[in-house]
């Protein structure tokens, strides 16, 4: 009995004696005792135009400035470019913030944000070649002034810069992209300490930033994927801020009196879309079987009939923001007048009885499993409410890896997905626009919806350098295909949900973005 | 012996190259790995830009080949992902898994195999069966569970040890655990039955007849006979564990090789996944070895026998 005895006494021992809290300071003023924000995933590269993904970019975004830069809420602010101006439809001139340096100390030049934006537009392995894709050269006209030219008019081009980096483009000619990955230098708030890609980055302020000094010095920004730790590790003090707090999570973080929670509407709306351009043969209704969504009385009657405040409020514990309209908040062209059409079971039957199916019909609805919050979750969801006004519905819910191959090939008749971007006209391009693979439209209009009217009112948006005009149009547009024409049927856009310590005041960004430059101490 | 030598890395290539064609099928089958890797508004033209530069637009068989003559070279390519050379990414979070299952295996033994003895020494008593009961216990709890369990008691509620992360020993006392936990079980058992036999045997009867001490007879003399099939049991559950770490590394946040394997899978990042079914064959490979070695030590007999 004794040897147990004293293994047991010494591995209690052994756990007692290790786990004696440190030596109390101040939370982000020791490289040992730094602000933790914990990711679901792991920034994957520091090359900041080598991976378009939300914790790559947020981690590199505590190193990197970009051009100009998103606010909290959506709305663009300067940066790196303090001013913007169209001079003619093929050029816009950028004013540049003087006294910017580089974390090796070096100035930065206005040649570095011109080459920063061709590289961003032209470097084969950019993801962001969007961005930049038809800038056709750039001029350095004073110390801080460009002169951006086009060869196609791109009134968003402001917006787009919100996505190019500025880099040290001597620096990297030197010493090559790799190099620079392994020890990037940029001109932010933070200067890169250590890292294991996917894991873990360790940052320190940096003296000779231009802007405000962070509150925090030392930083560790790391990744936690499971949603039950990051909740323990947020509750228990061992980190400060965790973002994408499961719904189920909410009230305990809330209770806890140790942390809070933090909620903005995000730019992702999740959406429902339906086969418009198959009379029969649709893979998801029995063969032989005639589309029913090709009548838009059947896309209004599914929409009436989803509770979507229900969803909110039972999946999402009210973490999701009801949408009336495809582009969501804080995004040119967002049409703050429209309300969401209220859930009328009643009014559901009517217009399916109309439109020749009073007893309803059968569909599969795919899915993802893995992709959004909550995702199947949802899609059952759906699945039940539609059962309710006579659709029966077979929920397919499958990885996304699985998932977005099938849509892609056209094997649907409804599927349950999301879009998030900060421009409506991007996005009528890829998802509304009438599919014309060469010119590179509807390349994410899976389901052909087509309307030559409303695409030409958005291609003269398009090049309208007037805001006003230019939101009018959008509205106009996004207006009759979505209550007019049922083309997709937006539900909910999702909250950026992050859970924050007490001792920490921050507000969670609409784009997904975190970063530790805007975090303070709560008093 | 060479003849012998020969034929088991015959086996060994032979085995690998089953293992790396299987997941590079399996792989292929699931999906795209560009629909995984291109953000959702991505051009269709960025995408073929996008697979030619990983090489997935070429024909499935051309991919294989292309592949195979790469892991012959040592070359398994960069990550899809994040376009990393696939090996190193690999190898840098290696340290992390071995510390992990070193101090398990440690662990485990450390309780497995006294409570073993004890319960052999003395089999139904009190202590027997109460050690008994607590290794029913020990092979039912799901890994799971039990991590999530400990990190509420010791990092919510006693805030004596970090829920997350790898850096210091204290990070892996709770995964260590978790994965010890069934193993000590197994190990009691297994320490009993086989010491069980053993003290049963002819020649402990003689050692008894002789007069010698309880303890050295059981030491020194059974429990070395009764650690064979034991070795061969720690050296299945050490590859196992190096293999099989995925759960414990997910919900402890520790940057072990298992959870980069388990999120590639998720990216369809074939490259780090085939790095990884590589460094686990190797792995098991050279556990093999070791436990052939130890047992010529446990056993001088084998030793002779070559």
């Amino acid at each position: 009995m004794r040897p147990i005895a004293a293994l047991l006494m010494l591995a209690l021992g052994l756990c007692a004696g290790l786990g004696a809290p440190p030596a109390r300071a101040a939370i982000g003023d020791s490289a040992s005792q730094p602000l933790v924000i914990a990711f679901n995933g792991g920034g994957v590269t520091l090359d900041p135009i080598m991976r378009a993904e939300s914790t790559t970019t947020a981690w590199q975004g505590h190193i990197f400035d970009p051009i100009t830069i998103e606010g909290t809420h959506g709305a663009l602010r300067p940066r790196i470019a303090v001013k913007w101006q169209s001079l003619n439809p093929e050029m816009w001139r950028l004013t540049l913030r003087q006294g910017v340096k580089f974390q090796d100390g070096t100035m930065m030049t206005a040649d570095d944000v011109g080459k920063s934006i061709l590289d961003t537009g032209r470097n084969p392995k950019s993801q962001f070649r969007e961005l930049a894709n038809d800038v056709s050269g750039y001029k350095v006209v004073a110390p801080d002034t460009i002169d951006v030219s086009f060869s196609k008019p791109d009134p968003l081009f402001p917006l787009h810069c919100e996505g190019i980096p500025v880099m040290p483009e001597a620096l990297i000619a030197k010493e090559g992209r790799e190099a620079f990955a392994n020890h990037p230098i940029g001109t932010g708030p933070y200067k890169f300490v250590s890292w294991l890609a996917d894991d873990h980055l360790n940052l320190i302020a940096w003296d000779g930033f231009w802007g405000r000094k962070p509150a925090f010095a030392n930083v560790r920004l790391e990744s936690i994927p499971d949603g039950a730790t990051r909740v323990a590790s947020l509750l228990s003090g061992q980190i400060q801020v965790a973002e994408k707090i499961d719904p189920s999570d909410l009230a305990r973080v809330k209770n806890s009196g140790k942390a809070y929670i933090s909620l903005t509407p995000g730019q992702r709306t999740i959406y429902l879309a339906m086969d418009a351009w198959r009379q029969t043969g649709s893979p998801g209704l029995a063969p032989g079987v005639k589309n029913p969504f090709l009548d838009p009385r059947v896309r209004e009657a599914v929409l009436l009939a989803i509770n979507v405040p229900a969803i909110k409020n039972k999946i999402f514990d009210g973490a999701a923001e009801i949408a009336a309209q495809f582009t969501p908040h804080g995004v040119e062209g967002f049409d703050p007048s429209l309300k969401p059409l209220p859930y009328d079971v009643a009014r559901a039957k009517k217009l399916l009885a109309e439109a020749g199916y009073p007893k309803g019909f059968t569909v599969r609805l795919d899915g993802s499993n893995d992709r959004y919050l909550e995702d199947s979750l949802v899609e059952q969801a759906i699945g039940g409410l539609l059962g309710e006004v006579g659709i029966k519905v077979d929920v397919n819910s499958v990885p996304k890896a699985v998932f977005f191959p099938m849509i892609d090939r056209g094997d649907f008749t409804m599927y349950f997905a999301g879009w998030g971007s900060n421009s409506a006209i991007t996005t009528w391009g890829a998802v509304y626009h009438c599919r014309d693979p060469k010119a590179g439209f509807g390349e994410v209009n899976r389901e052909h919806f087509c309307d030559p009217a409303a695409d030409a009112t958005m291609a003269k948006a398009s090049s309208d350098f007037d805001t006003k005009t230019r939101e009018r149009q959008i509205a106009a547009a996004y207006h009759e295909a979505d209550r007019v024409k049922f083309a997709y049927l937006p539900l909910y856009y999702e909250d950026v949900i992050a859970g924050i310590s007490s001792q920490i005041a921050y507000t969670s960004r609409q784009d997904e973005q975190i970063f530790a430059w805007q975090m303070t101490r709560r008093k | 012996m060479t003849r012998f030598i020969l034929k088991r890395v015959g086996q060994a290539v032979f085995s690998v190259w089953v293992v790396v064609t299987l997941v590079f099928a399996l792989i292929h089958l699931t999906g795209n790995p560009i629909a995984v890797l291109a953000p959702e508004t991505m051009s269709a033209h960025d995408r073929v830009v996008l697979a030619k530069s990983l090489g997935v637009d070429q024909p499935i068989l051309v991919q294989y080949a292309r592949y195979l003559m790469g892991v012959l070279h040592g070359n398994l390519g960069l990550s899809y992902y994040s376009g990393q050379p696939a090996m190193r990414l690999l190898l840098e979070r290696v340290p992390v898994t071995v510390e992990l299952v070193v101090l398990a295996i440690a662990i485990a033994t450390a309780f497995g195999l006294p409570f073993g003895i004890f319960s052999a020494v003395w089999p139904d008593s009190a202590l027997d069966r109460a050690l008994r009961g607590v290794s029913v216990l020990g092979s039912s709890v799901p890994t799971f569970f039990l991590g999530i369990l400990l990190i509420f008691a010791f990092s919510v509620e006693l805030h004596v040890l970090p829920a997350s992360g790898a850096g210091s020993i204290e990070h892996y006392i709770m995964p260590a655990f978790t994965l010890a936990f069934f193993r000590i079980a197994l190990f009691t058992r297994l320490t009993r039955t086989s010491l069980l036999d053993t003290l049963s045997q002819n020649y402990v009867r003689t050692a008894r007849a002789k007069g010698l001490p309880e303890p050295v007879i059981v030491l020194k003399h059974a429990l070395r006979t009764a650690m064979l099939p034991l070795i061969t049991v720690f050296g299945l559950q050490f590859g196992q564990l190096f293999a099989g770490a995925v759960i414990t590394e997910t919900i402890f946040a520790l940057p072990g090789m298992n959870r980069l394997a388990l999120e590639s899978l998720y990216r369809l990042d074939y490259p780090v996944v085939l790095s990884y079914v590589i460094v686990v064959a190797a792995m098991f490979a050279a556990i093999n070895l070791v436990m052939d070695l130890l047992y010529g030590v446990f056993d001088p007999r084998v030793a002779h026998a070559r």
